[in-house]
Order: C-alpha cells, then sequence, then structure tokens
C-alpha cells in the first residue's frame, strides 16, 4: 500500500509545481488577490461488535485544510485531507482531494489540476458517479474520495453546459489493509501489484493511459438533467487475479478500462423529489489467459425524496431509492455490492441553533434479505465550532454455508459503533 | 319584523362583501404599488449577521452574504453563502423565485463538493435555527398573497398602510399576516405572523431603513417569537444596489463555483 502511494505523489509534485507556476505567471500583480482558508481537525473512533478476524477497534485523528483564492480571470483552490490511525499505521493516508488552477472567461472555463467530481443524483447508490477514486477503509457508507489529475474545459449552453474530461493518469483507490474488518480479501491476504487491462486487452503495470469523458449537464423547467460518455481505468470494481493456480503467491489486482455512457436526472414534483441516475459500462475483454476480466453490465438506480416541516421548525424527509443491475448476462457478481437493493430511510433535522440530527436507513438486498445494512446516527453542534456525530452501523453479508467468504462477505458482522468530534475553523 | 330583520341582514351582508371586495382591490393595489416602486434594482448585494437570542438572552451568532438578480418577467434570483458557523461555512443556497410557481432551490454542499437539488416544501422550516422562516426570507412575490386593505395609520410619526395578507400557498407555516407598510420607504415596518390555528405566533419589527439610489432598504429586521419568547435579529452591512450580475452566476452548476 505504501509502495504504490508513494508512486502517486512522485507525480502530484510536479503537477503542483506546473500548476503554481501557471497562476503566478498569469496572475496580474496589480490585481487584488482575495484568499480564503477554511478546515476542519477531529478525532474519530468505532469499535467493532461482531467479533471475526482483525482489529476490533480504530482512533484516528484527522484533518482537512481548503485553501481558495482568485484573481480574475484566475482561480486556485487547494484541499487535502489526512487521517492519522492510532491503532492501525498503514490504515494512515495523505491526498490531495482537490488541488487546481483555473482560468475562465465569459461562458468559457479551463481548470487542470486534481478534481473532485460528484455527478450523482441518489444518495445511496452511484451508478454515475465513477471518475474519483475511494479510499475504503473510513465511512463505509460514503467513502472518501480521492482527487483526480484531470484537465477540463467547460462552455455554457443554455442553462446548463457541457465539458470535456482529459484524465492522463490513473489514482489509485485506497484500500482497507489486511488486518481491517472492510477487507475484501482473507484475512491477513495481501496484494501485492496492481495491473491495468489497457485499451488492447493487455495487462501492464503504467498508470498513464489517456482516459477522456464528456458531459453536458441542463436544468430545464423543475428537472436537472445531464448525460455523460466516458473512458476510464474502473476504479470501483478492482478484480482478483493469482498469476498461477494453484495460487503460490500473493494475488494482483486489475483495473479494467471501460467505456461508460450514463446520466442523471433530478426533478421537483410538489413535496417530492424524484431522481434517477443510470450507467451502461463496456469493458475492455482481456488477451491475457491468467485473467478473465468482467463482462458488461448496466446499473439504473431511482428513488424518491419526501419531506414536510413540523410546526416546531423541524422538518422530516422520508427517503426510497433501488438499484438494480442488467445486461450482465452470466457475470460472476460475487464482487458486486448492489445487485438489486432497496434503501429505505428517515432524517429528522430539530431545526433548532445546534442543528441536532436524526438518520436511520437499510439497504436490503432484494434477492437475498439477509444481506442487510443499516445505520443510525445522531449528530449536533456543540457551539459555533464543533460538531460531534455518534451512530451504529450494521452489516449482514453471510457467506455461503458451503465455501469461504469471498468479496463483500468479507465484511458479514463487521459491525460498529463509532463516534467523530470535529472542530471547524 | 322577521321580514325587516331579514332584509336588514341581507342589505348589510351585502355592504358587508362590497365593503371587503373594495378593502381586497384597494390591498392589491398598494401590493402593485410597492412592487413597482420596488422594480429596477437590478442587483443587490449584502453581507449579513443574524443574531439568535434564547429564552434566557444568550446569543449566537450567524454570518452569510447575499446577491439577488432582478429578473424582468418572473421572480429573482439570489444565492446566499453560509460563512458562520464553521461547520456550514462554503454552504450555498440558489433560490429562482416563481411569482405562481413553487420556487426553484438549490443547495451545494461543499464537504461533499455536490450541488443537490432540493424541493422548497419546508417553508415555515426554521433558517439556520433562528425564528426567521424560510418564506419570511424569500421574495415576497405579490402573486403569493391575497390582500386586505385594514386602515391608513401612524408608526412613529410615519404613514403606513395597515393590511391583511393572507398566504395563497397552502404549504405556507401561516394563516394570516397582518403588514404595515411605510409610504415613504414602500416597504415594511411591522409585521405580525400567525400560525396555522390563527394564532398570533411572531411579531417583525423593520427598522434602519436606508436609500439606496431611489431604493430604500431595512437594515435591520427583529423578529420576536411570542410563543416561545426566542428572538433573532438580522442585520444588513455592506449593502450595494445596482450591481448587474451575468446570468451564469446563478446557474445551478455555478453553485459550487
Amino acid at each position: 500500500m505504501k509502495k504504490r502511494y508513494w508512486g502517486i505523489r512522485r507525480i502530484q509534485k510536479p503537477v503542483l509545481l506546473c500548476c503554481s507556476l501557471w497562476l503566478l505567471w498569469g496572475m496580474d500583480a496589480s490585481a487584488e488577490v482575495k484568499i480564503s482558508s477554511q478546515g476542519e481537525l477531529g478525532i474519530e473512533a468505532r469499535l467493532f461488535t461482531g467479533g471475526g478476524e482483525g482489529d476490533q477497534g480504530n482512533v484516528s485523528g484527522i484533518g482537512r485544510l481548503s485553501l481558495s483564492g482568485k484573481s480574475k480571470p484566475f482561480k486556485f483552490k487547494f484541499r487535502g485531507f489526512i487521517r492519522h490511525d492510532g491503532v492501525d499505521r498503514t490504515r494512515s493516508a495523505i491526498f490531495p482531494e482537490e488541488a487546481w488552477v483555473e482560468y475562465r472567461e465569459k461562458g468559457l472555463r479551463f481548470r487542470a489540476g486534481y478534481q473532485l467530481l460528484n455527478w450523482t443524483a441518489t444518495e445511496a447508490f452511484h451508478p454515475a458517479d465513477v471518475i474519483n477514486s475511494r479510499y475504503f477503509d473510513g465511512n463505509v457508507q460514503n467513502p472518501e474520495k480521492l482527487g483526480e489529475l484531470i484537465l477540463s474545459l467547460r462552455l455554457k449552453i443554455g442553462n446548463g453546459n457541457i465539458e470535456g474530461f482529459l484524465m492522463p493518469l490513473f489514482t489509485e483507490p485506497i484500500l482497507p489493509s489486511t488486518q481491517s474488518r472492510f477487507r475484501f480479501s482473507p484475512f491477513g491476504s495481501e496484494v501485492t501489484n496492481t495491473l491495468i487491462l489497457d485499451r488492447d486487452g493487455e495487462l501492464t503495470e503504467t498508470k498513464v493511459h489517456p482516459n477522456w469523458g464528456v458531459r453536458l449537464s441542463q436544468t430545464l423547467g423543475k428537472a436537472d438533467v445531464s448525460m455523460h460518455v466516458l473512458q476510464q481505468t474502473d476504479k470501483s470494481l478492482p478484480q482478483v487475479r493469482f498469476e498461477s493456480l494453484p495460487p503460490t503467491s500473493p494475488p494482483n489486482l486489475v483495473f479494467q478500462q471501460v467505456t461508460q455512457v450514463g446520466g442523471t436526472y433530478q426533478q421537483a414534483l410538489g413535496t417530492f423529489l424524484l431522481k434517477f441516475e443510470g450507467a451502461y459500462r463496456w469493458f475492455v475483454d482481456s488477451n491475457d489467459p491468467t485473467f478473465a476480466g468482467l463482462s458488461d453490465f448496466g446499473l439504473v438506480a431511482g428513488g424518491v425524496e419526501w419531506g414536510f416541516g413540523h410546526e416546531s421548525g423541524g422538518e422530516s424527509t422520508f427517503l426510497l431509492e433501488g438499484q438494480s443491475i442488467f445486461g450482465q448476462g452470466d457475470a460472476d457478481l460475487t464482487f458486486f455490492l448492489f445487485e438489486r437493493d432497496v434503501l429505505l430511510g428517515y432524517r429528522y433535522a430539530h431545526g433548532d441553533e445546534s442543528d441536532q440530527s436524526l438518520t436511520l436507513s437499510s439497504i436490503v438486498d432484494l434477492d437475498d434479505p439477509e444481506q442487510i445494512f443499516g445505520n443510525a446516527e445522531y449528530g449536533r453542534r456543540l457551539g459555533d465550532s464543533w460538531r460531534l456525530s455518534a451512530g451504529f452501523r450494521l452489516i449482514r453479508y453471510p457467506a455461503s454455508e458451503d465455501s469461504a467468504p469471498v468479496g463483500p462477505e468479507n465484511l458479514n458482522n463487521a459491525n460498529y459503533v463509532y463516534t467523530t468530534l470535529l472542530r471547524y475553523f | 319584523m322577521k321580514k325587516l330583520t331579514f332584509t336588514l341582514a341581507l342589505v348589510s351582508l351585502a355592504f358587508s362583501q362590497l365593503s371587503y371586495g373594495d378593502n381586497a382591490a384597494k390591498g392589491l393595489d398598494i401590493a402593485k404599488k410597492v412592487d413597482v416602486a420596488n422594480n429596477g434594482f437590478k442587483g443587490e448585494e449584502s453581507s449579513m449577521e443574524m443574531i439568535l437570542i434564547n429564552a434566557h438572552g444568550e446569543k449566537t451568532t450567524r454570518k452569510m452574504t447575499s446577491v439577488v438578480k432582478e429578473t424582468k418577467s418572473d421572480g429573482d434570483k439570489s444565492k446566499i453563502e453560509f460563512l458562520l458557523p464553521a461547520d456550514v461555512k462554503g454552504t450555498r443556497m440558489l433560490t429562482w423565485t416563481h411569482k405562481k410557481d413553487n420556487d426553484d432551490q438549490w443547495l451545494f454542499l461543499p464537504a461533499l463538493n455536490r450541488v443537490k437539488r432540493i424541493t422548497s416544501r419546508n417553508k415555515s422550516g426554521s433558517f439556520m435555527g433562528s425564528e426567521f422562516s424560510y418564506e419570511d426570507l424569500g421574495s415576497q412575490e405579490v402573486e403569493k398573497f391575497t390582500y386586505e386593505f385594514v386602515a391608513d395609520e401612524k408608526i412613529a410619526n410615519r404613514d403606513v398602510w395597515k393590511m391583511i395578507r393572507v398566504p395563497t400557498d397552502k404549504k405556507s407555516g401561516y394563516s394570516k399576516q397582518i403588514i404595515w407598510i411605510d409610504k415613504g420607504y414602500m416597504g415594511a415596518v411591522k409585521i405580525d405572523y400567525f400560525d396555522r390555528k390563527g394564532k398570533l405566533l411572531k411579531k417583525a419589527l423593520f427598522s434602519g431603513y436606508k436609500k439606496y439610489g431611489k431604493f430604500w432598504r431595512a437594515g435591520k429586521i427583529q423578529m420576536d417569537n411570542v410563543q416561545t419568547r426566542k428572538k433573532s435579529e438580522l442585520n444588513w452591512s455592506n449593502r450595494k444596489l445596482g450591481t448587474a450580475f451575468d446570468d451564469d452566476q446563478f446557474d445551478s452548476d455555478e453553485l459550487a463555483e
């Protein structure tokens, strides 16, 4: 893990330096530069209650710093995240979420650097939102995103825009350590090497691939619509590959090149908010006899949000969402987390000065109702600068009786209580 | 005798209906006059500070900035950015007000870098934990109320119109509002808000009126909740009118910028 991580950092430095030089070169020395900053520092702790092999708890210090500035027509932003775990040092990480420079003319925007995109419409399932890699040993319901090196050009069209993306470098997801209760592989097993199945169907170690995307988004009356075409290295479903069978060495992790067409739709209908999100993925076929790879498939997610206010000033919101896979044929779905699932959620926001809220949610697999992800969380502000949240997560993903746990089955009973205390500045 | 009483009752009812009709027409006329007088400001930007005072007198401060763009054919477009408390710093809310239809609203959540459409359903919901609700601070389009003129009065030696206005939206948190409009400022100086059960809920006092070109704007609103005894104050500073904002600035995609 550490070795791969330093590989990315070697490239990050020159990219950040180039962005800074470009910014300094382009800025008018007499122009007013407006700089703002914000951040958060805190402690998070989690304690697993379901037993099983691996660390039974973690205590981490976490921090996020954001710095942005503008001097027309330029703008820059840096936002970085750090986690230092006192129990499992391999869980510690530091990465940029955003580190970009932007040039803007009327109706046109060019941005270069590490960017964090959010293309999602739904709350629980995100088939369209696939650009950024994630840190998979953090918040299991909403893993932190890692910045992706992107050059993008945006053009205003109608009530929206069209944007083109060039993504030259693959940013690897940060996977849970071998000791983590969230590991996707059997306890203690290590992945030695990361490979990419390139456009020619060959396995390669290089992380430089000329990927691209185009996205059109528009506001049409009460609806927000977006469509995208994307060619990139898939980060959501890494596959395990053994160099020989039976295995004599630890496995490799393989990420496949994929072409994706997808879109999102959100519409306000009175007190209801309708949301749809979908994508179809065509994976590159493998020419390597030791690696079969993923077959093509599509994902569609939809949902409805309904909220109403209370006379006390509070607000209740109910959420119903679902996701289904389609067109996958006989593909192996072992590593797939949500094939045909439904989310039921409720959130109560008290609307007081401490912003108290209670969130309850449950994701159930419709084909195997024993697969359940449950969550209960309470949060509140303490004074003007602190925020406390505490909750419980329940994870049921039982393995078949006659086989060892594979993929997400390793998460079974990784139930945990957690608390986070953050100071914002 | 019975016949006479019945006839008198009918005549009295007819006159009261006629009088109501006159007062409704006059109320609407005043509302339109106020609207016309406030048209043409193009754009407005300001800093806002909100002080929340609980029943024990303890104070908490919220800060935000606001930009508003006037549109000719429909309601105004506005963008609010929250600065304090620190955990919501950078959160932005975009509202496209409509004269008749529900408003369009989006929220930018900086932690997720996400722009989310939201329904403008919870009009009565508390704005940042204060005694102001979303509908108190939203654009007060003429079409969103029915009106009834009550009387010409004086407040602090200034001439005002006293009117009753009833929200046309059934989702409103109020059954009615009594509003006093200053004839010189062409703006409210006092509003009493009545809850859905018809009981007095809040009292708003507008003060610190200042002239910007030909437009008057209140510098402070004090909102007293008579049911909970909590108070909130909203103070404006650095206000500028007449700014011609680009329409692009009020696109939902631009909220993340």
